[in-house]
């Protein structure tokens, strides 16, 4: 089947088929499209990953010839990252083949599935396409809502964060400036200013230590609440967006995960694909690039070794991103992917064990590998840290080789 | 490295540079710079904190600029450095100055290691 006989090219669908012979699927094309004009046929997988990965389509329905290579095309979407948003997925079999289809959504590897082979039912399919559109839509709105909604609450928490420290500078020179005016303070004779320099030192000084460590005891009080309201916002944010992805949405994060096969068993995977034609090589290409250039962020407050780390993730062809504090990464994590996370255990605000607990609430993060940036002075903290999973850990400052090795454990180098 | 004895430390162990980001001296050279102004801001905030008795924040400060200390082979720096984190934990406030002393004078002998 060629690009041509393909007869539905939206170029940016709502809706995408996927299948191996569209001949086969004509009167399905027929019944979507009657439902949705945003839809589009797609047989090439480097199609469906470009297509996918530029629209975000809301349904993904597969109908490939064998309900195994249904499944087998929408794992190997899913581990190259590309269903890694809320969508709703269909499954399309024959007859026959009923009961396999009813187990994947029991499963929630699908969340509905349709018998195309015989059509008795065309009614029943828009049925389920219309309330997978509607979910799928009501799911986008709720993140993208939510996203802004709590991004604004952190802007706010994070300027008065910046006000109370502001303030208290303010309020210190203020104090001193004080303390210097009277310090210059003199009486009309030395009785007089031996009189204030009395006063001084009896009243004046002790009350203005008193309001200069008060200020400084409630500025603090009220850093911390705030931080702490600001983690909590944090950690809401990660669960209601956890609870609001379709479990089949969910299964997809859980694949994209999973640790890519060994380069060789792959290769020979990939040659028998579904048949569908991979004989241009940049597919495989691509999936060795995105091997090699893993994502990584390094999670660091100190920048001097942050920018060292980074460095020689970088020389070896990672893309890296770093960020000081673990709120930072906590909200990156959940707008962007990695593959791979570098992290300090001491760090103001939030530390790495409960940075660690918070990015494992968040739904694309479950699994990700996290390798412990620490001295050897902290087993029992990096104890209680594996506890949530931990792919490595190295002592500072470490050498190259061993934080390339401990990369490579990950199974994400070449 | 492991923060021993003190008389087996070095001011400036080259080695750690060379084994964490290989030969490009122009790159160790840049980093060592950073490093000093970074102790200098450091050794300020600490000693700030250490007249208004904010030793948490002496602790804190302590920690973070032991990393970067570390990550450039200023191990006698970084042995202070833990020294001071301790003592601070402990609040033991006569032994964090004598820990700022002595890392305030090493920080100048990294200087002089580094530009020498």
């Amino acid at each position: 089947m060629t690009r041509k006989e393909v007869e539905h090219v939206e170029r940016h669908p709502k809706v995408v088929l996927l299948c191996d012979d569209v001949e086969e699927l004509a009167g399905v094309t027929e019944v979507i499209s009657s439902q949705i004009t945003a839809f589009r046929t797609l047989n090439n997988f480097s199609d469906m990953h470009e297509v996918i990965v530029d629209s975000t389509p809301l349904v993904i329905i597969i109908a490939m010839s064998t309900v195994s290579k249904s499944v087998e095309l929408y794992s190997r979407l899913a581990k190259e990252g590309t269903l890694d948003y809320p969508h709703e997925n269909i499954l399309l079999c024959e007859n026959r083949e009923s009961g396999i289809g009813f187990r994947c959504c029991m499963k929630n590897i699908f969340r509905d599935y349709f018998i195309y082979k015989p059509m008795y039912e065309n009614y029943r399919l828009r049925m389920i396409l219309h309330n997978a559109l509607l979910r799928s839509k009501e799911a986008h709105d709720i993140t993208q809502i939510r996203e802004e909604h709590f991004g604004r609450i952190d802007e706010d928490l994070k300027q008065l964060i910046d006000d109370a420290a502001e303030y208290h500078q303010s309020a210190e020179q203020t104090l001193k400036d004080a303390r210097e005016n009277l310090d210059q303070a003199a009486g009309i004779n030395e009785v007089q200013t031996a009189l204030i320099q009395d006063l001084k030192a009896k009243h004046i000084d002790p009350l203005l230590d008193k309001l200069e460590s008060q200020l400084a005891d409630s500025v603090a009080e009220l850093t911390k609440r705030l931080k702490s309201k600001q983690f909590s916002v944090a950690e809401l944010s990660a669960l209601l967006t956890e609870k609001s992805i379709p479990h089949t949405s969910q299964h997809a994060s859980q694949l994209r995960e999973a640790k890519p096969e060994p380069k060789k068993e792959a290769h020979s995977k990939n040659d028998g694909f579904l048949d569908l034609p991979l004989a241009n090589g940049d597919n495989m290409a691509r999936s060795e690039k995105q091997l090699r250039n893993s994502k990584i962020m390094v999670v660091e407050d100190n920048e001097i070794y942050r920018e060292m780390i980074s460095k020689i993730l970088r020389d070896e062809g990672h893309e890296v991103e770093s960020v000081g504090s673990g709120l930072t990464a906590i909200k990156m994590l959940r707008k962007h992917k990695y593959d791979l996370i570098f992290m300090d255990l001491f760090m103001p605000e939030l530390d790495g064990y409960n940075t660690t607990k918070n990015i494992r609430n968040i739904p694309n993060c479950k699994s990700i590998p996290i390798i412990a940036l620490t001295s050897n002075k902290n087993k029992e903290l990096i104890r209680k840290w594996a506890s949530l999973g931990l792919a490595a850990y190295i002592a500072k400052p470490s050498t190259k080789q061993s934080i390339l090795k401990a990369v490579e454990k990950c199974n994400l180098t070449h | 490295m492991e923060i021993s004895a003190l008389e087996n430390l070095q001011t400036l162990n080259e080695d750690v540079m060379l084994e964490l980001l290989g030969d490009d001296l122009e790159e160790i050279n840049s980093f060592r710079q950073q490093f000093l102004v970074q102790a200098k801001g450091s050794l300020q905030k600490i000693a700030d904190h250490y007249r208004q008795d904010k030793l948490k924040e002496i602790k804190e400060e302590a920690h973070y600029l032991k990393t970067s200390a570390k990550a450039i082979g200023a191990e006698r720096c970084a042995y202070f450095l833990q020294e001071l984190e301790d003592a601070a934990l402990d609040l033991e406030k006569q032994k964090c100055r004598a820990y700022i002393e002595s890392l305030s004078n090493e920080i100048k002998n990294v200087f002089r290691a580094c530009n020498s």
